[in-house]
């Protein structure tokens, strides 16, 4: 799953556009992932697509790079709340709060016995 | 909440469903559309080779084998039905079951699912191409009409599985040579299961699995497998992966529960990058079990 801020086109002689991520994971510990996208004279791709991604051991985030927007891709855990921060030269933008849901670990959460407590509803069979 | 239980798509369907009547309705509409037994517009497309104007629900279930074809690199294709008529399995299984013939006498090449030509308007089969969508339509129906259904529901078409259900809930797994049956432990949620099997839909010297690389049936390790996923599409075309190419099921189980027996009733279960024997006594305690947090708990936290 991706989440998407995409800063604006670069107007000034060396813009520098800044966007940064505080990615909250609660229950699971807390995160911050930080992403920064620099602009040269005219270009309007990123040169340079740094990250950053500071996070509880529970936490993976990585920032993708692509042409024009910084991507946020939550690796684990299951949702994470997303808070993009603006550089101040951009407060008149609107800031959105996402909420990312990432592929769950089906292995994980499923399992095997031979016995269980629990109601069956149904026999899953060569078919 | 109604419970249904009917004969169709060649097995036993049960629906429990607040609208299991519709839903029933709408699993033997959309079997005359695609079954390959009769008169349906896939037994025309595959009689003429071309069919016009064909209906939506055939040209969306045939993008999905298409895409799983796709996806696997061809090891699930529709393509396959020449080689199983020419291995037997040119009536219905009962039939076939009761008047089996001389199967595999000679090799069939499957036809590259790539060459099928696909749009609303028409679709056109290359030359020598039949397609069954057997191995994919089943689940592509229950999940389609799984799409519509609101709260708890399961839909069961003879061992793959649709649901949601909003309670910690068990699926009883078939041992596949008459073991002791094992026991699926599923948390709350949407989920797709099901399973595969070369002991099922079989006759004396064949099966229905074909392998497209040989036109054969295939052979694995495994006799049976079971596959749990949020759909139960994609857990039907892994179970198909998990017979036919471990290192494919790799790259497209990472996250997948995927269970297995192999031909002399041993549980087998995947770990992401390969198959381990399953060992009942060392298994994990119920309070290790991670379960998924909902979006709204991890907001309430």
């Amino acid at each position: 799953m991706t989440m998407t801020t995409k800063p604006r086109s670069p107007k000034r002689k060396f813009d520098t556009t800044l966007a940064t991520s505080l990615v909250l994971v609660s229950s699971l510990g807390f995160g911050i992932g930080f992403g920064a996208h620099l602009y040269p004279p005219a270009k309007k791709v990123p040169v340079v697509n740094s990250l950053t991604a500071l996070a509880a051991p529970q936490t993976r985030a990585s920032f993708l790079k692509s042409d024009r927007a910084l991507k946020l891709r939550i690796i684990k855990p299951n949702a994470v709340r997303v808070l993009p921060i603006q550089h101040s030269s951009h407060a008149n933008r609107p800031v959105t709060t996402t909420t990312v849901q990432a592929p769950q670990v089906i292995r994980r959460v499923v399992r095997v016995v031979r016995q269980t407590s629990r109601p069956v509803l149904a026999t899953t069979q060569g078919s | 909440m109604e419970h249904l239980e009917y004969q169709a798509l060649g097995t036993t369907i049960k629906i429990d469903a607040n609208r299991a009547q519709w839903a029933a309705n709408e699993v033997l509409r959309l079997e005359q559309v695609l079954t390959r037994f009769g008169e349906s517009p896939l037994t025309r497309l595959n009689r003429d080779g071309i069919l016009f104007n064909p209906p939506s629900e055939l040209v969306a279930a045939l993008e999905h084998a298409l895409g799983a074809a796709e996806r696997t690199c061809g090891l699930v294709t529709p393509t396959v039905l020449t080689a199983l008529e020419v291995g037997g399995y040119d009536r219905s299984i009962e039939q076939v079951r009761a008047s089996p013939r001389l199967m595999f006498a000679s090799q069939v090449t499957v036809p590259d699912w790539r060459d099928i030509q696909i749009s609303n308007e028409q679709i056109s089969l290359p030359l020598n191409t039949q397609i069954d969508l057997g191995g994919t339509a089943k689940t592509w129906i229950i999940e389609r009409i799984a799409e519509v259904l609101e709260g708890d529901f399961l839909i069961d078409a003879g061992g793959d599985v649709a649901l949601r259900q909003s309670e910690p809930f068990a699926l009883e797994i078939e041992h596949p040579i008459g073991g002791e049956a094992l026991h699926l432990e599923l948390p709350v949620g949407r989920w797709g299961v099901a399973t595969s099997s070369t002991l099922k839909r079989a006759w004396r010297g064949g099966h229905h699995l074909i392998d497209p690389r040989t036109g054969q049936p295939l052979h694995s390790r495994f006799v049976q497998v079971t596959a749990v996923t949020e759909r139960a599409t994609e857990a039907e075309v892994l179970t198909k992966l998990a017979m036919l190419d471990e290192p494919v099921l790799e790259q497209l189980a990472a996250d997948a529960f995927v269970f297995a027996f192999d031909a002399h009733g041993q549980p087998w279960q995947w770990n992401g990058e390969r198959f381990e024997l399953e060992d009942f006594e060392a298994a994990t305690s119920e309070s290790d079990m991670l379960e998924p947090k909902s979006l709204g708990q991890l907001e309430a936290a």
